[in-house]
Protein backbone atom coordinates (compact mmCIF):
# COMPACT_ATOMS: atom_id res chain seq x y z
CA UNK A 1 0.00 0.00 0.00
CA UNK A 2 1.22 3.45 -0.84
CA UNK A 3 -0.04 6.76 0.52
CA UNK A 4 1.03 9.89 -1.25
CA UNK A 5 0.96 13.63 -0.93
CA UNK A 6 1.44 15.44 -4.22
CA UNK A 7 2.58 18.98 -4.80
CA UNK A 8 -0.55 19.95 -6.69
CA UNK A 9 -3.37 17.81 -5.30
CA UNK A 10 -4.09 17.97 -1.63
CA UNK A 11 -6.45 15.00 -1.46
CA UNK A 12 -4.92 11.77 -0.27
CA UNK A 13 -4.77 8.78 -2.53
CA UNK A 14 -4.14 5.35 -1.19
CA UNK A 15 -3.13 2.78 -3.73
CA UNK A 16 -2.95 -0.94 -3.29
CA UNK A 17 -0.20 -2.22 -5.58
CA UNK A 18 0.13 -6.00 -5.95
CA UNK A 19 3.58 -7.48 -5.37
CA UNK A 20 5.60 -8.31 -7.40
CA UNK A 21 5.18 -4.83 -8.82
CA UNK A 22 3.55 -4.70 -12.21
CA UNK A 23 1.28 -2.26 -13.88
CA UNK A 24 -0.99 -0.37 -11.55
CA UNK A 25 -4.38 -0.08 -13.13
CA UNK A 26 -5.71 3.45 -12.81
CA UNK A 27 -8.81 2.06 -11.15
CA UNK A 28 -7.01 1.11 -7.96
CA UNK A 29 -6.65 4.67 -6.78
CA UNK A 30 -8.74 5.07 -3.68
CA UNK A 31 -9.67 8.32 -2.06
CA UNK A 32 -10.08 8.40 1.67
CA UNK A 33 -12.50 10.65 3.43
CA UNK A 34 -12.77 11.07 7.10
CA UNK A 35 -15.82 12.20 8.83
CA UNK A 36 -14.33 14.44 11.46
CA UNK A 37 -15.94 16.50 14.16
CA UNK A 38 -19.05 18.48 13.49
CA UNK A 39 -20.00 16.25 10.57
CA UNK A 40 -17.47 17.67 8.16
CA UNK A 41 -16.17 15.49 5.45
CA UNK A 42 -12.91 16.56 3.88
CA UNK A 43 -10.10 15.26 1.78
CA UNK A 44 -6.76 15.08 3.48
CA UNK A 45 -3.33 13.58 3.02
CA UNK A 46 -2.42 10.50 5.04
CA UNK A 47 0.99 10.96 6.61
CA UNK A 48 1.70 7.45 7.85
CA UNK A 49 -0.24 4.25 8.15
CA UNK A 50 0.01 0.58 9.04
CA UNK A 51 -2.25 -2.41 8.52
CA UNK A 52 -3.22 -4.19 11.69
CA UNK A 53 -5.37 -7.12 12.72
CA UNK A 54 -7.39 -6.02 15.72
CA UNK A 55 -8.77 -9.47 16.13
CA UNK A 56 -12.21 -8.50 14.92
CA UNK A 57 -11.84 -10.72 11.88
CA UNK A 58 -11.08 -7.91 9.47
CA UNK A 59 -7.65 -6.38 9.02
CA UNK A 60 -7.78 -2.64 9.63
CA UNK A 61 -5.61 0.15 8.35
CA UNK A 62 -4.63 2.71 10.98
CA UNK A 63 -3.83 6.00 9.30
CA UNK A 64 -2.58 9.27 10.77
CA UNK A 65 -3.46 12.45 8.94
CA UNK A 66 -1.35 15.59 8.69
CA UNK A 67 -4.21 17.59 10.19
CA UNK A 68 -4.11 15.41 13.36
CA UNK A 69 -6.90 12.78 13.25
CA UNK A 70 -6.02 9.13 13.71
CA UNK A 71 -8.37 7.07 11.59
CA UNK A 72 -9.13 3.40 10.96
CA UNK A 73 -10.84 1.71 8.06
CA UNK A 74 -11.07 -1.91 6.95
CA UNK A 75 -8.38 -3.11 4.56
CA UNK A 76 -11.07 -4.95 2.59
CA UNK A 77 -12.76 -1.64 1.80
CA UNK A 78 -9.83 -0.58 -0.38
CA UNK A 79 -11.43 -1.71 -3.59
CA UNK A 80 -10.80 -0.05 -6.93
CA UNK A 81 -12.66 3.25 -7.19
CA UNK A 82 -14.16 2.73 -3.74
CA UNK A 83 -14.69 5.73 -1.47
CA UNK A 84 -14.03 4.91 2.09
CA UNK A 85 -15.27 6.74 5.17
CA UNK A 86 -12.64 6.36 7.84
CA UNK A 87 -13.48 6.17 11.53
CA UNK A 88 -11.73 8.89 13.53
CA UNK A 89 -10.53 7.33 16.78
CA UNK A 90 -8.37 10.10 18.14
CA UNK A 91 -6.85 13.47 17.44
CA UNK A 92 -3.16 13.72 18.00
CA UNK A 93 -2.86 17.19 19.41
CA UNK A 94 -2.01 20.59 18.08
CA UNK A 95 1.35 21.53 16.52
CA UNK A 96 2.08 17.90 16.20
CA UNK A 97 2.62 15.86 13.10
CA UNK A 98 2.62 12.11 12.84
CA UNK A 99 5.85 10.71 11.36
CA UNK A 100 5.81 6.93 11.47
CA UNK A 101 4.03 4.04 13.18
CA UNK A 102 4.32 0.33 13.93
CA UNK A 103 2.14 -2.18 15.75
CA UNK A 104 3.45 -4.93 18.02
CA UNK A 105 2.43 -7.35 20.73
CA UNK A 106 3.90 -7.52 24.20
CA UNK A 107 2.79 -9.47 27.25
CA UNK A 108 -0.48 -10.43 25.61
CA UNK A 109 -1.46 -6.88 24.61
CA UNK A 110 -1.26 -5.18 21.24
CA UNK A 111 0.13 -1.67 20.92
CA UNK A 112 0.42 1.01 18.32
CA UNK A 113 3.65 2.97 18.55
CA UNK A 114 3.72 6.28 16.75
CA UNK A 115 6.53 8.81 16.28
CA UNK A 116 5.43 12.45 16.26
CA UNK A 117 7.11 15.73 15.41
CA UNK A 118 6.57 17.35 18.79
CA UNK A 119 5.08 14.88 21.25
CA UNK A 120 7.71 12.19 21.24
CA UNK A 121 6.70 8.60 20.64
CA UNK A 122 3.15 7.73 21.68
CA UNK A 123 2.04 4.27 22.70
CA UNK A 124 -1.62 3.31 22.44
CA UNK A 125 -3.12 0.02 23.50
CA UNK A 126 -5.06 -1.03 20.42
CA UNK A 127 -7.73 -2.98 22.26
CA UNK A 128 -9.43 0.39 22.70
CA UNK A 129 -9.79 0.98 18.99
CA UNK A 130 -12.61 -1.41 18.30
CA UNK A 131 -14.71 -0.24 21.19
CA UNK A 132 -14.21 3.48 20.67
CA UNK A 133 -17.13 5.38 19.23
CA UNK A 134 -16.40 7.63 16.29
CA UNK A 135 -15.42 11.06 17.49
CA UNK A 136 -17.99 13.30 15.99
CA UNK A 137 -18.57 16.05 18.47
CA UNK A 138 -16.29 19.00 19.04
CA UNK A 139 -13.51 18.19 21.46
CA UNK A 140 -10.89 20.01 23.41
CA UNK A 141 -7.78 18.35 24.67
CA UNK A 142 -6.67 15.01 23.34
CA UNK A 143 -9.71 12.86 23.03
CA UNK A 144 -10.31 9.33 21.96
CA UNK A 145 -7.83 6.54 22.48
CA UNK A 146 -5.69 7.09 25.58
CA UNK A 147 -1.96 7.09 25.07
CA UNK A 148 1.23 7.39 27.02
CA UNK A 149 4.46 8.95 25.84
CA UNK A 150 7.49 6.69 25.78
CA UNK A 151 10.27 8.15 27.93
CA UNK A 152 13.67 8.89 26.38
CA UNK A 153 12.55 8.26 22.80
CA UNK A 154 12.98 11.86 21.72
CA UNK A 155 13.61 12.96 18.16
CA UNK A 156 12.48 9.71 16.56
CA UNK A 157 11.87 10.27 12.85
CA UNK A 158 11.41 6.71 11.66
CA UNK A 159 10.69 3.48 13.40
CA UNK A 160 10.32 -0.11 12.45
CA UNK A 161 10.29 -3.48 14.14
CA UNK A 162 13.67 -5.19 14.30
CA UNK A 163 12.31 -8.37 15.88
CA UNK A 164 9.57 -9.36 18.29
CA UNK A 165 11.15 -7.45 21.15
CA UNK A 166 13.05 -4.56 19.58
CA UNK A 167 12.41 -1.49 17.48
CA UNK A 168 14.87 0.04 15.05
CA UNK A 169 14.69 3.81 15.21
CA UNK A 170 16.20 6.73 13.38
CA UNK A 171 16.73 9.36 16.02
CA UNK A 172 17.72 12.98 15.47
CA UNK A 173 19.67 14.63 18.26
CA UNK A 174 19.49 18.30 19.21
CA UNK A 175 22.67 18.95 17.24
CA UNK A 176 20.98 17.60 14.13
CA UNK A 177 22.99 14.37 13.93
CA UNK A 178 20.98 11.24 13.21
CA UNK A 179 21.61 7.90 14.83
CA UNK A 180 20.22 4.47 14.00
CA UNK A 181 19.47 2.61 17.23
CA UNK A 182 17.84 -0.58 18.31
CA UNK A 183 15.83 -0.33 21.51
CA UNK A 184 13.66 -2.72 23.48
CA UNK A 185 9.98 -2.20 22.73
CA UNK A 186 8.22 -0.34 25.54
CA UNK B 1 49.46 9.39 -47.55
CA UNK B 2 49.92 6.03 -49.10
CA UNK B 3 51.95 3.65 -47.01
CA UNK B 4 51.01 5.33 -43.70
CA UNK B 5 48.66 3.55 -41.33
CA UNK B 6 45.73 5.95 -40.95
CA UNK B 7 44.81 4.84 -37.47
CA UNK B 8 48.39 5.44 -36.35
CA UNK B 9 48.16 8.92 -37.79
CA UNK B 10 44.96 9.58 -35.92
CA UNK B 11 46.68 8.42 -32.77
CA UNK B 12 49.56 10.78 -33.41
CA UNK B 13 47.15 13.66 -33.92
CA UNK B 14 45.32 12.79 -30.72
CA UNK B 15 48.61 12.83 -28.80
CA UNK B 16 49.45 16.21 -30.34
CA UNK B 17 46.11 17.52 -29.24
CA UNK B 18 46.78 16.50 -25.66
CA UNK B 19 50.20 18.11 -25.73
CA UNK B 20 48.95 21.38 -27.15
CA UNK B 21 46.10 21.85 -24.72
CA UNK B 22 46.96 22.90 -21.19
CA UNK B 23 45.74 20.43 -18.63
CA UNK B 24 42.56 21.25 -16.81
CA UNK B 25 40.53 23.55 -18.96
CA UNK B 26 40.21 24.18 -22.63
CA UNK B 27 40.02 27.75 -23.85
CA UNK B 28 36.24 27.56 -24.00
CA UNK B 29 35.98 26.31 -20.42
CA UNK B 30 35.25 22.67 -21.24
CA UNK B 31 36.73 20.11 -18.90
CA UNK B 32 39.46 17.96 -20.42
CA UNK B 33 39.55 14.24 -19.73
CA UNK B 34 43.15 13.02 -19.43
CA UNK B 35 44.46 9.57 -20.20
CA UNK B 36 45.98 8.15 -17.01
CA UNK B 37 47.07 4.55 -17.50
CA UNK B 38 46.31 1.22 -19.11
CA UNK B 39 46.36 0.55 -22.80
CA UNK B 40 45.63 3.70 -24.74
CA UNK B 41 43.05 3.14 -27.41
CA UNK B 42 43.44 5.63 -30.24
CA UNK B 43 40.11 4.78 -31.78
CA UNK B 44 38.15 6.28 -28.90
CA UNK B 45 37.89 9.73 -27.45
CA UNK B 46 36.78 10.39 -23.89
CA UNK B 47 34.96 13.65 -23.23
CA UNK B 48 32.84 15.37 -20.66
CA UNK B 49 29.73 16.66 -22.35
CA UNK B 50 26.74 18.31 -20.66
CA UNK B 51 27.64 16.78 -17.33
CA UNK B 52 27.97 13.24 -18.74
CA UNK B 53 31.08 11.21 -19.53
CA UNK B 54 31.04 10.32 -23.19
CA UNK B 55 33.26 7.85 -25.01
CA UNK B 56 33.14 8.29 -28.78
CA UNK B 57 34.58 5.83 -31.24
CA UNK B 58 35.55 6.15 -34.89
CA UNK B 59 34.19 2.66 -35.48
CA UNK B 60 31.06 1.05 -34.13
CA UNK B 61 31.03 -0.43 -30.65
CA UNK B 62 30.04 -4.06 -30.48
CA UNK B 63 28.06 -3.68 -27.23
CA UNK B 64 30.39 -5.51 -24.85
CA UNK B 65 32.30 -2.36 -23.85
CA UNK B 66 32.01 -1.04 -20.31
CA UNK B 67 32.41 2.41 -18.84
CA UNK B 68 32.50 3.14 -15.11
CA UNK B 69 33.20 6.30 -13.14
CA UNK B 70 34.85 6.40 -9.71
CA UNK B 71 36.04 9.04 -7.27
CA UNK B 72 39.46 7.37 -6.96
CA UNK B 73 41.44 5.01 -9.13
CA UNK B 74 39.28 1.87 -9.07
CA UNK B 75 42.06 -0.26 -7.56
CA UNK B 76 42.28 1.96 -4.48
CA UNK B 77 40.38 0.93 -1.42
CA UNK B 78 38.69 4.31 -1.07
CA UNK B 79 37.31 4.21 -4.61
CA UNK B 80 33.62 4.96 -4.66
CA UNK B 81 31.72 4.12 -7.82
CA UNK B 82 29.51 6.89 -9.14
CA UNK B 83 25.91 5.87 -9.70
CA UNK B 84 24.48 6.62 -13.11
CA UNK B 85 23.05 5.25 -16.29
CA UNK B 86 25.06 3.84 -19.20
CA UNK B 87 23.61 4.71 -22.57
CA UNK B 88 25.04 2.82 -25.53
CA UNK B 89 24.75 4.16 -29.04
CA UNK B 90 26.35 2.96 -32.24
CA UNK B 91 29.49 5.05 -31.93
CA UNK B 92 29.17 6.46 -28.44
CA UNK B 93 28.83 5.22 -24.88
CA UNK B 94 27.58 7.80 -22.44
CA UNK B 95 27.60 7.66 -18.66
CA UNK B 96 24.90 9.94 -17.28
CA UNK B 97 25.39 10.39 -13.53
CA UNK B 98 22.25 10.23 -11.43
CA UNK B 99 23.42 13.29 -9.49
CA UNK B 100 25.47 16.17 -10.91
CA UNK B 101 29.23 15.68 -10.77
CA UNK B 102 30.73 17.87 -8.07
CA UNK B 103 33.19 20.69 -8.61
CA UNK B 104 36.46 20.18 -6.74
CA UNK B 105 36.39 16.38 -6.89
CA UNK B 106 38.69 14.34 -9.11
CA UNK B 107 36.95 11.59 -11.05
CA UNK B 108 38.38 8.49 -12.68
CA UNK B 109 36.92 6.69 -15.68
CA UNK B 110 37.52 3.02 -16.34
CA UNK B 111 36.94 2.00 -19.93
CA UNK B 112 36.96 -1.66 -20.88
CA UNK B 113 36.85 -2.48 -24.55
CA UNK B 114 35.23 -5.53 -26.13
CA UNK B 115 38.48 -7.54 -25.66
CA UNK B 116 38.41 -6.73 -21.91
CA UNK B 117 41.40 -4.41 -22.19
CA UNK B 118 41.14 -1.59 -19.67
CA UNK B 119 42.25 2.01 -19.87
CA UNK B 120 41.89 4.75 -17.29
CA UNK B 121 41.14 8.45 -17.61
CA UNK B 122 40.63 11.22 -15.15
CA UNK B 123 39.15 14.70 -14.98
CA UNK B 124 38.25 17.31 -12.42
CA UNK B 125 35.54 19.90 -12.56
CA UNK B 126 36.99 23.25 -11.62
CA UNK B 127 35.47 25.14 -8.76
CA UNK B 128 33.81 28.11 -10.34
CA UNK B 129 33.85 31.30 -8.35
CA UNK B 130 30.09 31.75 -8.36
CA UNK B 131 28.15 34.79 -7.42
CA UNK B 132 24.65 34.51 -5.98
CA UNK B 133 22.29 33.94 -8.90
CA UNK B 134 19.09 32.47 -7.52
CA UNK B 135 15.99 34.57 -6.97
CA UNK B 136 12.36 33.89 -6.33
CA UNK B 137 10.93 34.09 -9.85
CA UNK B 138 7.30 34.20 -8.82
CA UNK B 139 4.88 33.09 -6.17
CA UNK B 140 1.37 31.82 -6.79
CA UNK B 141 -1.34 32.76 -6.06
CA UNK B 142 -0.24 36.11 -7.46
CA UNK B 143 -3.25 38.10 -6.24
CA UNK B 144 -2.85 40.68 -3.49
CA UNK B 145 -6.06 39.66 -1.71
CA UNK B 146 -6.23 36.02 -0.69
CA UNK B 147 -8.93 34.01 1.10
CA UNK B 148 -8.73 33.44 4.84
CA UNK B 149 -8.60 29.68 4.22
CA UNK B 150 -5.84 29.87 1.60
CA UNK B 151 -4.51 26.32 1.15
CA UNK B 152 -1.06 26.76 -0.36
CA UNK B 153 1.63 28.82 -2.02
CA UNK B 154 3.70 27.74 -4.99
CA UNK B 155 7.19 29.26 -4.84
CA UNK B 156 9.18 29.23 -8.07
CA UNK B 157 12.92 29.93 -8.08
CA UNK B 158 15.15 30.84 -11.00
CA UNK B 159 17.67 28.13 -10.07
CA UNK B 160 17.51 24.70 -8.39
CA UNK B 161 17.62 25.14 -4.62
CA UNK B 162 19.08 23.19 -1.74
CA UNK B 163 16.39 21.04 -0.20
CA UNK B 164 15.79 19.42 3.19
CA UNK B 165 15.92 22.61 5.25
CA UNK B 166 13.45 24.79 3.39
CA UNK B 167 10.97 25.71 6.09
CA UNK B 168 13.68 27.44 8.11
CA UNK B 169 14.00 30.07 5.39
CA UNK B 170 10.31 30.85 5.01
CA UNK B 171 8.42 33.09 7.39
CA UNK B 172 4.95 34.48 7.54
CA UNK B 173 4.95 37.91 9.18
CA UNK B 174 1.97 39.77 10.60
CA UNK B 175 1.42 43.54 10.41
CA UNK B 176 3.69 44.05 13.41
CA UNK B 177 6.51 42.22 11.63
CA UNK B 178 6.26 39.24 13.98
CA UNK B 179 6.81 35.79 12.61
CA UNK B 180 3.78 33.51 13.06
CA UNK B 181 4.54 30.13 14.66
CA UNK B 182 4.19 27.06 12.42
CA UNK B 183 1.75 28.39 9.82
CA UNK B 184 2.78 25.78 7.26
CA UNK B 185 2.70 22.02 7.10
CA UNK B 186 6.34 21.01 7.53
CA UNK B 187 6.97 17.72 5.80
CA UNK B 188 10.12 15.64 5.96
CA UNK B 189 9.74 15.08 2.26
CA UNK B 190 9.42 18.62 0.99
CA UNK B 191 7.13 19.05 -1.99
CA UNK B 192 9.53 20.03 -4.79
CA UNK B 193 9.09 19.76 -8.52
CA UNK B 194 11.43 17.51 -10.48
CA UNK B 195 13.88 20.34 -11.25
CA UNK B 196 14.22 21.48 -7.65
CA UNK B 197 13.01 24.94 -8.65
CA UNK B 198 9.40 24.86 -7.48
CA UNK B 199 8.24 24.29 -3.89
CA UNK B 200 4.66 23.76 -2.76
CA UNK B 201 4.02 25.25 0.66
CA UNK B 202 0.83 23.97 2.31
CA UNK B 203 -0.79 25.80 5.17
CA UNK B 204 -1.31 23.58 8.21
CA UNK B 205 -4.55 21.81 7.22
CA UNK B 206 -5.45 21.32 10.89
CA UNK B 207 -5.82 25.11 11.14
CA UNK B 208 -7.96 25.35 8.04
CA UNK B 209 -10.49 22.60 8.61
CA UNK B 210 -13.54 23.18 10.72
CA UNK B 211 -13.74 21.47 14.06
CA UNK B 212 -10.21 20.16 14.32
CA UNK B 213 -8.18 20.83 17.42
CA UNK B 214 -5.45 23.04 15.95
CA UNK B 215 -8.05 25.47 14.61
CA UNK B 216 -10.22 25.30 17.72
CA UNK B 217 -7.27 26.04 19.98
CA UNK B 218 -5.30 28.53 17.93
CA UNK B 219 -7.68 29.69 15.23
CA UNK B 220 -6.85 29.91 11.57
CA UNK B 221 -3.46 31.15 10.45
CA UNK B 222 -4.85 34.06 8.45
CA UNK B 223 -7.43 36.55 9.63
CA UNK B 224 -9.79 38.47 7.37
CA UNK B 225 -8.93 42.15 7.01
CA UNK B 226 -5.31 41.73 8.12
CA UNK B 227 -2.17 42.05 6.02
CA UNK B 228 0.74 39.63 5.97
CA UNK B 229 4.12 39.20 4.38
CA UNK B 230 5.45 35.92 3.04
CA UNK B 231 9.20 36.30 3.47
CA UNK B 232 11.86 34.10 1.92
CA UNK B 233 15.35 34.60 3.26
CA UNK B 234 18.34 35.42 1.10
CA UNK B 235 20.30 32.96 3.25
CA UNK B 236 18.58 30.03 1.58
CA UNK B 237 21.31 28.34 -0.45
CA UNK B 238 20.78 27.23 -4.00
CA UNK B 239 21.79 23.74 -5.13
CA UNK B 240 25.34 24.99 -5.77
CA UNK B 241 25.65 26.27 -2.22
CA UNK B 242 25.27 29.99 -3.01
CA UNK B 243 22.85 32.25 -1.16
CA UNK B 244 20.11 33.99 -3.09
CA UNK B 245 20.55 37.45 -4.59
CA UNK B 246 18.12 39.03 -2.13
CA UNK B 247 15.28 38.42 0.28
CA UNK B 248 11.85 38.02 -1.26
CA UNK B 249 8.67 39.45 0.20
CA UNK B 250 5.10 39.04 -0.93
CA UNK B 251 2.67 41.34 0.82
CA UNK B 252 -0.99 40.39 0.77
CA UNK B 253 -4.22 41.13 2.57
CA UNK B 254 -6.80 38.58 3.59
CA UNK B 255 -10.36 38.47 2.34
CA UNK B 256 -13.28 36.35 3.51
CA UNK B 257 -13.39 32.58 3.83
CA UNK B 258 -14.08 30.83 0.56
CA UNK B 259 -16.11 27.69 1.17
CA UNK B 260 -17.83 27.30 -2.20
CA UNK B 261 -16.82 25.46 -5.34
CA UNK B 262 -15.89 27.66 -8.32
CA UNK B 263 -19.03 28.18 -10.42
CA UNK B 264 -18.36 26.79 -13.88
CA UNK B 265 -21.58 28.40 -15.13
CA UNK B 266 -19.96 31.80 -14.60
CA UNK B 267 -16.98 31.05 -16.83
CA UNK B 268 -16.79 33.17 -19.97
CA UNK B 269 -15.15 31.83 -23.13
CA UNK B 270 -13.63 34.35 -25.54
CA UNK B 271 -13.81 32.52 -28.85
CA UNK B 272 -11.35 33.27 -31.68
CA UNK B 273 -12.24 33.19 -35.39
CA UNK B 274 -11.58 30.25 -37.67
CA UNK B 275 -8.51 30.47 -39.86
CA UNK B 276 -6.56 32.30 -37.15
CA UNK B 277 -4.15 31.14 -34.49
CA UNK B 278 -5.58 33.65 -32.05
CA UNK B 279 -5.79 32.73 -28.42
CA UNK B 280 -8.89 31.33 -26.79
CA UNK B 281 -9.55 32.74 -23.34
CA UNK B 282 -11.53 31.26 -20.49
CA UNK B 283 -12.29 33.85 -17.81
CA UNK B 284 -13.16 32.75 -14.29
CA UNK B 285 -15.09 34.60 -11.62
CA UNK B 286 -12.30 33.97 -9.07
CA UNK B 287 -8.60 33.06 -9.05
CA UNK B 288 -7.94 29.35 -9.54
CA UNK B 289 -4.96 27.12 -8.72
CA UNK B 290 -2.14 28.00 -11.11
CA UNK B 291 -0.54 24.56 -11.29
CA UNK B 292 -3.82 22.77 -11.93
CA UNK B 293 -4.82 25.32 -14.59
CA UNK B 294 -1.62 24.43 -16.42
CA UNK B 295 -2.31 20.72 -16.18
CA UNK B 296 -5.98 19.76 -16.05
CA UNK B 297 -7.70 22.09 -18.53
CA UNK B 298 -7.61 21.21 -22.24
CA UNK B 299 -9.47 21.90 -25.46
CA UNK B 300 -10.95 18.98 -27.40
CA UNK B 301 -12.40 19.02 -30.88
CA UNK B 302 -15.65 17.53 -32.18
CA UNK B 303 -14.05 14.06 -32.32
CA UNK B 304 -12.91 14.29 -28.72
CA UNK B 305 -9.23 14.67 -29.66
CA UNK B 306 -7.10 17.15 -27.76
CA UNK B 307 -6.18 20.30 -29.66
CA UNK B 308 -2.44 20.91 -29.32
CA UNK B 309 -1.22 24.30 -28.26
CA UNK B 310 0.33 26.24 -25.41
CA UNK B 311 -1.26 27.35 -22.17
CA UNK B 312 -0.73 30.55 -20.22
CA UNK B 313 -2.42 31.67 -17.04
CA UNK B 314 -2.85 35.35 -16.32
CA UNK B 315 -4.64 38.17 -14.49
CA UNK B 316 -4.13 36.77 -11.02
CA UNK B 317 -4.99 33.27 -12.31
CA UNK B 318 -8.45 34.40 -13.39
CA UNK B 319 -7.79 33.81 -17.07
CA UNK B 320 -6.70 30.68 -18.91
CA UNK B 321 -5.18 31.43 -22.31
CA UNK B 322 -4.82 28.78 -24.99
CA UNK B 323 -2.86 29.38 -28.19
CA UNK B 324 -3.28 26.58 -30.75
CA UNK B 325 -0.36 25.23 -32.77
CA UNK B 326 -2.55 25.08 -35.89
CA UNK B 327 -5.12 27.62 -37.07
CA UNK B 328 -8.64 27.09 -35.70
CA UNK B 329 -11.10 25.32 -38.00
CA UNK B 330 -14.83 25.85 -38.10
CA UNK B 331 -16.70 23.45 -35.92
CA UNK B 332 -17.68 22.51 -32.41
CA UNK B 333 -15.16 22.25 -29.58
CA UNK B 334 -15.23 21.79 -25.83
CA UNK B 335 -13.25 23.11 -22.89
CA UNK B 336 -12.52 20.01 -20.81
CA UNK B 337 -11.68 20.57 -17.14
CA UNK B 338 -10.92 17.82 -14.64
CA UNK B 339 -13.15 18.11 -11.59
CA UNK B 340 -10.04 18.34 -9.35
CA UNK B 341 -9.48 21.92 -10.59
CA UNK B 342 -9.45 24.05 -7.44
CA UNK B 343 -9.71 27.61 -6.31
CA UNK B 344 -7.23 29.05 -3.81
CA UNK B 345 -8.94 27.43 -0.82
CA UNK B 346 -9.00 23.87 -2.11
CA UNK B 347 -12.61 23.98 -3.28
CA UNK B 348 -12.62 22.03 -6.51
CA UNK B 349 -15.18 22.42 -9.28
CA UNK B 350 -16.32 18.92 -8.28
CA UNK B 351 -16.83 19.55 -4.55
CA UNK B 352 -16.03 22.09 -1.85
CA UNK B 353 -12.98 21.54 0.36
CA UNK B 354 -15.25 20.75 3.28
CA UNK B 355 -18.74 19.35 3.04
CA UNK B 356 -21.10 19.62 5.97
CA UNK B 357 -23.44 16.67 5.95
CA UNK B 358 -26.55 15.65 7.73
CA UNK B 359 -26.55 12.29 9.51
CA UNK B 360 -25.73 9.36 7.30
CA UNK B 361 -25.57 11.41 4.14
CA UNK B 362 -22.67 11.12 1.74
CA UNK B 363 -21.61 13.79 -0.67
CA UNK B 364 -22.30 12.54 -4.19
CA UNK B 365 -19.20 11.78 -6.21
CA UNK B 366 -18.62 14.50 -8.78
CA UNK B 367 -18.31 13.68 -12.46
CA UNK B 368 -14.70 13.24 -13.47
CA UNK B 369 -14.72 16.03 -16.06
CA UNK B 370 -16.66 19.19 -16.69
CA UNK B 371 -17.23 20.26 -20.31
CA UNK B 372 -18.08 23.65 -21.79
CA UNK B 373 -19.15 23.61 -25.44
CA UNK B 374 -18.29 26.33 -27.92
CA UNK B 375 -18.26 26.76 -31.70
CA UNK B 376 -15.57 28.26 -33.90
CA UNK B 377 -17.12 30.15 -36.84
Amino acid sequence: MVAGLSNEEFASNLRAIPFPFGDVSPGTSVEIYHGAHGKFETHSPVRTFTPFDFGGGDVQVVAAYTCTPLVTFPLSSLKPKAHVMGKTIAELGNRNRPLDMVVYSKDGSDYLLMANSSRGVMRVETIEFNSLPTINEKVSGTKGAAYDTVANWDGVEQLDLLDGGHALILQKSESGARALRSLALP
Amino acid sequence: MSGIDKSALRGALAVCAFVLIPLGLRANGETVVDFVSGQADDSIRMELRDGSVECRSVSEFNGAERLSVFTQMPDESEAVPVIGELIKERKAIRFEPMFPLQAGLKYFVEYENARSVKSYYSFSIEEIDRRPMARVREVFPSAEVLPENLLKFYIHFTHPMSVDDSYRHIRLLNEGGQSLPLPFLELGEELWDSEGKGLTLLFDPGRIKSGLRPRLEEGGVLEEGRSYILEISQEWLDAEGQPMVSDYRKRFTVGPLDTASPRVDDWVIRIPKSGTKNALLVEFSESLDEALLQRVVTIIDGQGDAVTGSIRVGQEERVWVFEPNEAWRRGSYRVKAHSILEDLAGNSIGRPFEVEMSEGERHPQPKRFVYLDFTIR
